[in-house]
């Protein structure tokens, strides 16, 4: 867990929600500091958008506090939705509105609604005002909705799932605008994904949410250094001693035993290979999307083949 | 927690004039068929009037007698009208935004929900009162016309006085609290304008039931009295418990 810092934008303590017996969130605690670009990773319905949804008090809470911007509760003021942008995966923007009419109503209810950088992103986008936004696409009411989560120019920006569903090219240029807005001074952002390749491009910090927690939080580089995998040849007829209290995931195929351990260290990997008479063994590197692949498969009830007796 | 304290709230009345615009529009299809049928229902019967033989009788086809009688039976359908497209526009004014999910849309900008109520209540309030001007307008130059036309026995009473206005008010009042009220809870508005639209009668059944349980005497005037009271204040009552509904549900 990130220890809540001083300046931080987002504070999460002990949150829980529950539909019905499905547990969404299960005391969650997240800290993302002023200035991050923290990635929310995690498949389907490991709680992401509830968390999401709870912070954009679209939902309310069983148990825990919701911190933003120094504001507790379950509710947020003008002052503070007028600082944050929220870009849903699912846009409910009016559909018998114009484009022109949904920014110019939304202009309207913001005090720092920026005009220019609104018809910029308009003609970027290349989208027409005068288009109903019954008639887009997802992909351009995607950007519509970026732009209009944007064009205020808040603090914290959240983003859940925003390039689910949209075709690659659109899906770049999305990506290209919020790492643009990210440049903006002491801007925060919130980028829930289960693409990894989207997250490892713009997030500072990241967090595994599986089942409604976080297995997993910290740095990218910070995972790298701590999550690796270590894979062991065993002799003939041996299967592995003991599994490591650090192992996320293990998998053991003929006489290959690979674990994935979080923290890793040396000590533990002349360990493991001396304790099992490793005919080899070697450390594997791990990138963010096998170290995801490994954590989510880890908390998952294993396969028949893949259990370790 | 060191954050810069930045002055962001919207200007209110701006916003306030932006969400009444967009509430105006949210509801643009009911309010322009409510002044078509309106208008539709005085120039259908200033052409029953051309046509039909017993008030050509009557009236002897003179035009201010047409003209009284168009405005006097066209402002008893106006009411009429008024008060079904009142229970349709309370009924929708919650329900349209949640039954396609703009009102999550609405729930992550500024506006409080205050606000949000005071556009929606302003927008219904204002086009029935609107819609009602017409008919209590046209009501009162039938009035003035009356003296100067001829009329055959017992339709003078085609006219409304000051007690089956106040009942109109009252039933309209009671149309838009039903309505307002189960509006607050529903997705979408075919219950809350039936609801609306039952309102009057459940408070008709209420009082005559409160009278005839209690022995309360209903001579001349007492009854309508005790009923356009008792729409008045259920009428209210119910629209608050829709407000309250709608400021302290947890979803938008």
């Amino acid at each position: 867990m990130i220890s809540p810092a001083e300046n931080s934008v987002i504070e999460v303590c002990d949150l829980t929600k529950r539909y019905g017996d499905n547990l969404a969130c299960d005391s969650i605690n997240l800290s993302v500091r002023q200035g991050t670009t923290f990635g929310l990773l995690g498949p389907n319905g490991a709680g992401k958008s509830t968390l999401i949804r709870m912070l954009m008090a679209l939902t309310t809470a069983d148990s825990g506090e919701i911190k933003l911007f120094g504001e507790q509760g379950n509710h947020r003021s003008p002052e503070i939705r007028c600082r944050i942008g929220y870009v849903p995966e699912l846009h409910f923007i009016y559909r018998w509105m114009t484009i022109k009419e949904v920014l110019n109503f939304v202009s309207k209810l913001y005090v720092n609604w920026d005009t220019e950088l609104a018809n910029e992103m308009l003609s970027k986008f290349e989208l027409s005002p005068k288009k109903r936004v019954s008639a887009l696409s997802k992909g351009m009411t995607a950007k519509l909705g970026l732009i209009v989560a944007l064009a205020h120019n808040p603090d914290l920006l959240i983003l859940d799932e925003p390039t689910s569903g949209l075709d690659p090219i659109i899906r770049e240029d999305f990506l290209e605008s919020v790492l643009q807005s990210h440049s903006c001074k002491g801007r925060t952002i919130l980028f829930s994904s289960h693409h990894v390749d989207d997250v490892e491009r713009v997030a500072d910090e990241v967090g595994i949410l599986v089942n409604g927690r976080f297995a997993v939080q910290g740095t990218v580089d910070e995972l790298r250094n701590r999550i690796k995998r270590i894979r062991i040849v065993l002799p003939d007829g041996k299967l592995p001693v003991r599994v490591p209290s650090e192992a996320v995931f293990q998998k053991l195929s003929r006489r290959e035993w690979i674990v994935t351990v979080d923290p890793f260290s040396d000590a533990l990997f002349e360990n493991l290979q001396s304790e099992n008479d490793a005919v080899s063994a070697d450390v594997i590197e791990l990138n963010l999307e096998e170290i995801f692949k490994d954590v989510v498969r880890g908390q998952k009830p294993q396969t028949e083949e893949a259990k370790v007796d | 927690m060191s954050f810069e304290a930045k002055n962001l709230r919207p200007r209110r009345p701006k916003l306030i004039r932006a969400l009444i615009r967009k509430d105006a529009r949210l509801l643009r299809f009911y309010l322009r068929s409510a002044i078509a049928t309106i208008i539709a229902c005085y120039l259908l019967w200033a052409g029953i009037l051309v046509m039909s033989s017993e008030y050509q009788d009557a009236a002897k086809q003179s035009l201010t007698s047409r003209t009284f009688f168009t405005l006097a039976v066209g402002s008893i359908y106006g009411i009429g009208i008024t008060g079904f497209f009142a229970a349709l526009l309370a009924g929708s004014v919650f329900t349209l935004e949640r039954s396609d999910r703009s009102a999550e849309f609405l729930a992550c900008l500024p506006p409080t929900r205050l606000q949000n109520l005071v556009s929606k209540l302003t927008v219904v309030l204002g086009a029935t009162t609107a819609m009602l001007a017409l008919p209590i307008i046209s009501s009162a130059v039938a009035n003035q016309m009356f003296p100067y036309v001829q009329v055959a026995p017992g339709q003078g009473n085609i006219l409304f006085g000051t007690l089956e206005w106040l009942t109109s008010v009252a039933i309209i009042v009671s149309i838009i609290g039903g309505a307002f009220a189960v509006s607050a809870w529903l997705k979408s508005n075919g219950v809350p304008m039936l609801a609306g639209l039952l309102t009057p009668l459940l408070i008709l059944s209420f009082v005559s039931l409160m009278g005839w349980l209690l022995d309360i005497p209903s001579e001349g005037n007492a009854f309508q009295i005790r009923y356009i009271t008792s729409s008045f204040v259920l009428g209210v009552a119910f629209a608050y418990m829709g407000c309250y509904w709608y400021l302290t549900r947890s979803d938008p």
